[in-house]
């Protein structure tokens, strides 16, 4: 590791100023569980590495007008915790115990997680499949978009220059809902996910609506299974439909072939994993 | 045949354990039961430290952080070193240039190979340099070491250097590298080991056999990935003397190998080795250690080395992959009558200890049966990977994967149970090993009916979801052949507590807390008496080290005579104090007492006390051990190449998910014998730690390489080991044994533990889904695989 500034800003405003004056050169620091391996590896220092774990509004989850907010530097943990959360969103819960271990989790933050933008985060799918838009500080001030724009690409955001990540909030309407979540990796413990896959269902009518599902790690970025969802809107559940559907999610997504797992292995998951968190969804929806 | 032990039979004890402790000598803390008791073999009446669950003295400091290990070691003006490796796996050196990487900040002193005095070492062949000269073999070589004031600076000096190399052909499979074609990598022939063991006529008894079964059976490279990597800091005392801290488990062997390396009398070397952050075979050689003292000569300062996790990857040693071909004859009892096994081991770059892993996995490879007719026939073979060596377990886990496969198929063509299939064949006392060696304290069947019985082998299935496998091995204790003694030293200090000296190194398993047991025991005191003082090659005595499960039978030993020794001087110093023969005393309860009158007694201290002051005869012993072997014959392999053998079962359950292919072990039974268990918790904490090295091996672990010989995934996020969530549940049983030829009846435990278990696993997915999976690890993709074929597979034969 290189010698490098640090700062820790009390303020968002603190915060996006010191990223504007430093340009690039800034990096900003959350939990640390990915940021400090690449600190140690790389072959440069940066110009100031910009401490965000003590700015305290990143750090809440509340319920608004909007929906459920939940501040960019909560931990893993505290989603783990958190009674609004397991009320709400629990398979947001699901998606924390996934991410690696006790450790990682109890520093580790939800906005650094997305933010890293890596196909394979697993607090992604979730979150898509529950509609999420995201906050964004900058120099400008605040803006909005749904958590599907902001993942741009492998390793790539849509925030600008001296913008940072404030706050995820799952809408209204999608609190409640059934939502199912299932990550495969190569054990079970601290793994990658070779495949994530999230669904969440609406009922009416006993009729299937606003299917989401969602596939990570299959794709540049966290992917919807839009033909998937079509076949199943409008229609009444049952085994073989869901069976239809994972098979038709599967060809929505374009796998790595790796050493870690083939393209065609990673598809078997697809259908698998698909049919099981459609399953669970619906479990849930009637619930 | 009923089995020895039982858990009602277990009970026993454990009243007298009790009492033992209400005695007037706690030999363990009182305030330790934790329930854990009934596992607690029968205490023998004059043993009041063996078999007692004493607590280890370094648990605490582990638990708190405070144990030192290398890295927390510092010296004034202390350099950092880094070393360059090959950008080849197989390439001649043209040149070296560190002109420009010594002009960069921080940087003290660089090293190549040439400036060491004897470059090459190893264990059986000296053949693999500390620093290559003129031919890297494997891209985890190193070519030039750097020390600097930091880590970073040594680091960043790396990128200057200048090497040319002219690159060769890689050959990365041992059967590729096997052929007259392949390129060589060291001299005329990659082969540079073979053994060969023959018993009876293998050829006739196969073509008189009812059935005749094949297969062949494939495993993967391993790391060992202790916590603590390979670490060492070299100085030189004002003196001229050099002092090496090394994180090696053999001291012994180590400063010899420091002392040949630097050309260097033995006794102007110190070895220190502190408490080892994890061995498993690893660190069973020299590696960075007379680097940094050449370092540290040039600079004059003090230098430290610390292996990254990618060096450590790269460039220490892994376990041997096998592929290995089994051919057996059966009656149509299931009754074998003869076997034919070969063996081709990838030996990577260099030897290390794959001469030792080849003859061991060789002896092993028939499996605990007795066979009249056999055949193995095995060779080493180099390839330019990263170098094979000694692994726990060497061979064993690997053969024992073949033979308990190729068991439970022939079981299943045969249409007979596993369990009964292995009685039938299973070694008994006094069976004849395939070496021709007559065996004592054999309790495979006894392991094989506690396992079964623990699991619950007979009875009806709760969960037919559920497979469940079975698979049982031998494992020696001690070096094949070769001479591995331990010396010992013995000294009862003058208020009756004892210090032992002794050139082992604690690696993790507890066995300086086992060896203080042993003294403890024949001396008649308490464990918390004895302090067990090692590896310091200045001040303790030759050890052959933490290696081929050996410290307790032969270091126990030899602590075991010395102590006896220092007992005989407290014998002679207490007979006239109480108007008795020498002959008629005992030590038992802190107590120098005559034999049936034990009111007749004076404290040990007292005696000792008297010994040294009055008598002016101080009560200390020293003594060595090493087991008794005959060599064996080159051209049949016939002969008694070990002292002892261990014995066990596992029993494994698992659920396959037949979409995904993922396989989860719920469940492992784990019966093993070590003779007596001189401290059964620290039996049971080999025996988990062990199953989860076999769960890695089974299911997740394997290095990768790409086809230049570069490895994929040198890292803990792309090489895969079990986490705790992926451990199933462990239940350790101990069989009853007593081995004379062991201190106090031990033998050992620590390899022998991850032999059965990748074994025991894939039997059991060949009992859930009926896929059998012939190279490890079986990972969910391999299986799921396997699955979809048995499905394509199936229709035909509904056809036929």
């Amino acid at each position: 590791m290189r010698p490098f500034d640090y700062v820790a800003p009390n303020t968002v405003d603190e915060a996006v100023a010191i990223l504007a004056e430093n340009g690039p050169g800034a990096r900003l620091l959350a939990g640390g569980t990915d940021y400090v391996v690449d600190l140690k590896h790389s072959s440069k220092a940066p110009k100031i590495v910009v401490d965000i774990s003590r700015i305290s509004e990143f750090s809440r989850i509340e319920m608004t007008d909007q929906g459920l907010r939940i501040g960019s530097g909560v931990t893993h943990t505290e989603i783990m915790d958190s009674a609004l959360i397991a009320k709400h969103a629990p398979a947001m819960q699901e998606a924390a115990l996934t991410i690696g271990a006790v450790q990682t989790r109890n520093l580790g933050t939800l906005g650094g997680n997305l933010v890293t933008c890596v196909p394979s985060l697993d607090s992604g799918p979730v979150l898509i499949a529950l509609d999420a838009a995201v906050t964004i500080a900058g120099p400008q001030g605040k803006r909005t978009m749904t958590l599907a724009d902001f993942f741009v690409g492998p390793r790539k955001t849509a925030l600008e220059p001296a913008e940072l990540l404030t706050d995820i909030v799952i809408p209204k309407a999608m609190l409640g809902r059934g939502c199912s979540f299932r990550k495969f990796g190569l054990r079970n413990g601290q793994a990658l996910a070779l495949v994530n896959v999230a669904a969440s269902i609406n009922l009416e009518k006993a009729k299937l609506s606003d299917v989401r599902i969602a596939l990570g790690a299959v794709a540049p970025t966290v992917i919807r299974a839009i033909k998937a969802e079509n076949l199943l809107n409008g229609k009444a559940p049952s085994d073989d439909l869901f069976t239809e559907a994972a098979e038709m999610a599967a060809t929505e997504a374009k796998p790595i072939n790796d050493f870690r797992a083939s393209a065609s292995y990673r598809l078997d998951l697809i259908r698998a994993g698909a049919k099981r968190v459609l399953a669970e969804a619906l479990e849930r929806a009637q619930a | 045949m009923a089995p020895k032990v039982t858990v009602k039979e277990r009970k026993k004890p454990l009243e007298s354990l009790k009492q033992a402790d209400n005695g007037p000598l706690p030999a363990v803390l009182r305030d330790i039961g934790n329930g854990l008791l009934p596992l607690t073999p029968e205490v023998n009446k004059q043993t009041p430290a063996v078999g007692q669950r004493v607590t280890r003295p370094d648990s605490r400091p582990h638990v708190l952080g405070k144990t030192i290990y290398i890295d927390d070691m510092t010296f004034p003006n202390m350099l950092h070193t880094k070393i360059l490796r090959s950008e080849y796996a197989h390439a001649k050196i043209l040149s070296i240039d560190v002109s420009e990487a010594e002009k960069m900040p921080g940087v003290v002193a660089t090293l190549t190979g040439k400036e060491i005095p004897v470059v090459t070492f190893g264990p059986s062949y000296q053949d693999q340099p500390l620093l290559a000269v003129d031919k890297v073999r494997h891209l985890g070589d190193g070519v030039v070491a750097v020390a600097a004031e930091t880590e970073q600076q040594a680091q960043d000096a790396l990128a200057k250097i200048k090497v040319k190399y002219e690159p060769l052909e890689v050959v990365l499979d041992p059967l590729e590298a096997m052929k007259d074609s392949a390129p060589k990598i060291h001299g005329d022939s990659n082969v540079y080991a073979t053994k060969t063991i023959m018993k009876g006529d293998v050829e006739k008894a196969l073509k008189e056999a009812d059935h005749i079964f094949e297969g062949q059976f494939r495993t993967q490279m391993v790391e060992h990935v202790p916590i603590e990597p390979h670490a060492a800091i070299a100085l030189w005392e004002p003196t001229g003397d050099l002092h090496v801290y090394s994180s090696l488990g053999r001291i012994t062997l180590g400063r010899a190998d420091i002392a040949r390396t630097l050309d260097m009398p033995m006794n102007r070397i110190r070895v220190t080795a502190t408490i080892v952050g994890g061995n498993f075979g690893g660190k069973n050689e020299i590696t960075l250690e007379p680097i940094l003292a050449l370092l540290a000569k040039k600079s004059g300062r003090p230098v430290k080395g610390v292996f990254t996790r990618e060096d450590e990857f790269i460039s220490s040693t892994t376990r041997h992959p096998f592929v290995m071909d089994y051919t057996t004859g059966v009656t149509k009892d299931g009754i074998i009558v003869a076997r034919k096994v070969r063996i081709v081991c990838d030996g990577g770059a260099y030897c290390s200890w794959s001469e030792t892993t080849l003859g061991k996995g060789a002896i092993l490879s028939v499996g605990p049966y007795n066979i009249d007719n056999i055949k193995v026939e095995a060779s080493a073979v180099y390839t330019t990977k990263t170098t094979t060596g000694a692994m726990r377990g060497f061979g064993a886990p690997q053969v024992c994967f073949a033979y308990e496969s190729h068991m439970d198929d022939i079981a299943k063509a045969l249409g007979i149970d596993p369990l009964e299939i292995r009685l039938k064949n299973a070694f008994h006392e006094g069976s004849i090993s395939p070496t021709g060696q007559v065996l004592h304290s054999v309790v495979v069947k006894e392991s094989l009916h506690t396992a079964a019985e623990q699991f619950g082998w007979k009875e009806e299935r709760k969960n037919k979801r559920r497979g469940r496998g079975i698979a049982c091995m031998w494992y020696p204790i001690g070096f094949t052949v070769a001479a591995n003694a331990s010396a010992a030293v013995v000294k009862v200090n003058e208020d009756g507590t004892a210090t032992v000296l002794t050139g082992t190194v604690e690696t993790g398993q507890g066995s300086l807390t086992v060896l203080g047991q042993i003294a403890a025991e024949e001396l008649g005191i308490a464990a918390d008496d004895v302090k067990v003082v090692s590896a310091d090659t200045d001040t303790t005595p030759m050890d052959t080290g933490a290696i081929a499960s050996r410290t307790t039978y032969v270091t126990g030993n030899a602590i075991m005579l010395a102590a006896r020794k220092a007992k005989m001087i407290l014998f002679k110093t207490a007979a006239p104090m109480l108007g008795v023969k020498a002959e008629q005393l005992e030590a038992r309860d802190r107590k120098i007492q005559v034999m049936n009158f034990p009111q007749k007694a004076l404290s040990i201290g007292d005696v000792a006390h008297h010994a040294q002051f009055v008598n002016g005869e101080p009560a200390l012993g020293s003594a060595s051990f090493n087991p008794h072997t005959v060599a064996m014959d080159p051209a049949t392999g016939q002969g008694k190449p070990f002292g002892t053998y261990v014995y066990a079962t596992q029993i494994a359950e698992v659920e396959v998910d037949e979409e995904t292919g993922v396989v989860d072990v719920l469940r492992i039974v784990a019966a093993h014998d070590c003779g007596t268990p001189i401290n059964p918790t620290l039996v049971e904490g080999q025996v988990e730690g062990g199953i989860s090295m076999g769960v890695g091996l089974a299911l997740y672990e394997e290095m990768l390489f790409d086809a230049n010989g570069k490895q994929l995934n040198p890292n803990l996020t792309n090489y895969i080991m079990p986490t705790s969530l992926d451990m199933p549940d462990v239940e350790v049983h101990i069989v009853d044994n007593f081995d004379p030829s062991g201190p106090f009846g031990a033998k050992g435990v620590g390899e022998p533990t991850s032999v059965p278990t990748a074994a025991c696993i894939m039997n059991a997915i060949f009992d859930a889904v009926g896929v059998r999976i012939t190279s490890l690890p079986a990972t969910a993709e391999k299986v799921l695989k396997a699955i979809q074929e048995r499905d394509k597979a199936q229709p035909k034969k509904i056809a036929s």
